[in-house]
């Protein structure tokens, strides 16, 4: 699996089966605000890492982050950990519906973290941290499965 | 009626003032790669030398006590972010943001109180150059003064 296949299989759970009405790719603080961010959405963040090396010749690792956001009403901090609590939510369901989805699995358990006041728009969620392992790119199998390349 | 001495600030004396200021921050340990050294500029406005740096400058000059308000979980994921920092094996950067949070709330930042001394090196610098310019100007105008005497006779 590639990133740009990781992506849109990311896109498509968080669209198609949760509840979030945007999907965005980048780093969510260096957009401005008012741009027409439809709340609660989700961002994956950039760069992902690819490690080829730590998982041996069968399988390499994707390292990437995933904010959860959506919009509390302003200076109102009850609303504000509803809304976090509500996103942790769908983050738990995120991840069950990657690990049945996706032929991978996931490593290294997946740290979550609350926050707030994360963009601009000044919205809260969860932010999460995932490493994944996937197979490797090979035309010729028995390269990775016969050698040490 | 006196004539008004004036005097110019010119680009290399800031520019100076700059080079002399930054020396001195790089003195403290942990300034050395930061952001701060190079966001400072020196202006002259109204009669006056304004100092520009990143919002943080009086942060890292005063420090922060122990126990006091956690610094912003998002604004270090930010930081971590921008320095590329890799957290090390079994960590992530939610855990390196949260682990970074922690320490700084038990001990604090040590403070590196460098306002005072750039006040005193800027002072220094401007004194001497200002103290020559000045001289120059007012031995201009003894002698303008004196070859008007002296046409007068």
């Amino acid at each position: 699996m590639n990133i740009n296949q990781l992506i849109e299989k990311i896109k498509s759970i968080v669209l198609e089966k949760l509840e979030f009405k945007a999907f965005y790719i980048g780093n969510t603080w260096d957009n401005a605000a008012g741009k027409g961010d439809k709340y609660p959405c989700a961002w994956m963040e950039f760069p992902v890492m690819i490690d080829y090396k730590s998982q041996g010749k069968h399988s390499k690792q994707l390292s990437f982050s995933m904010d959860f956001l959506t919009l509390p009403k302003l200076d109102d901090t009850q609303d504000e950990i509803d809304k976090i609590s509500d996103i942790e939510e769908y983050v738990d369901q995120f991840l069950q519906y990657l690990k049945k989805d996706i032929d991978f699995s996931l490593v290294d358990l997946p740290v979550g973290i609350s926050i707030k006041s994360f963009n601009a728009d000044n919205a809260c969620g969860i932010r999460l941290d995932l490493k994944v392992n996937t197979g490797r790119f090979c035309l010729d199998p028995i390269c990775y499965t016969n050698t040490t390349c | 009626m006196a004539n008004v001495i004036t005097y110019d600030v010119t680009k290399e004396l800031l520019n100076e003032i700059l080079e002399a200021t930054k020396i001195l921050m790089l003195e403290y340990k942990g300034l050395q790669r930061s952001d701060l050294v190079n966001s400072l500029e020196w202006k002259y406005e109204d009669n006056q030398f304004v100092l520009i740096a990143n919002d943080y400058f009086q942060y890292v000059d005063t420090g922060r006590k122990p126990r006091a308000r956690k610094v912003p979980i998002e604004a270090l994921i930010k930081w971590i972010k921008r320095k590329n920092i890799v957290p090390s094996n079994g960590q992530s950067i939610n855990n390196l943001a949260y682990a970074i949070q922690t320490a700084i709330f038990r001990t604090g930042i040590v403070a590196k109180p460098y306002t005072q001394r750039i006040i005193g090196v800027t002072i220094d610098l401007l004194s001497e150059e200002l103290a020559t310019q000045l001289s120059v100007l007012i031995a201009d105008e003894i002698s303008k003064e004196l070859t008007f005497t002296l046409g007068k006779n």
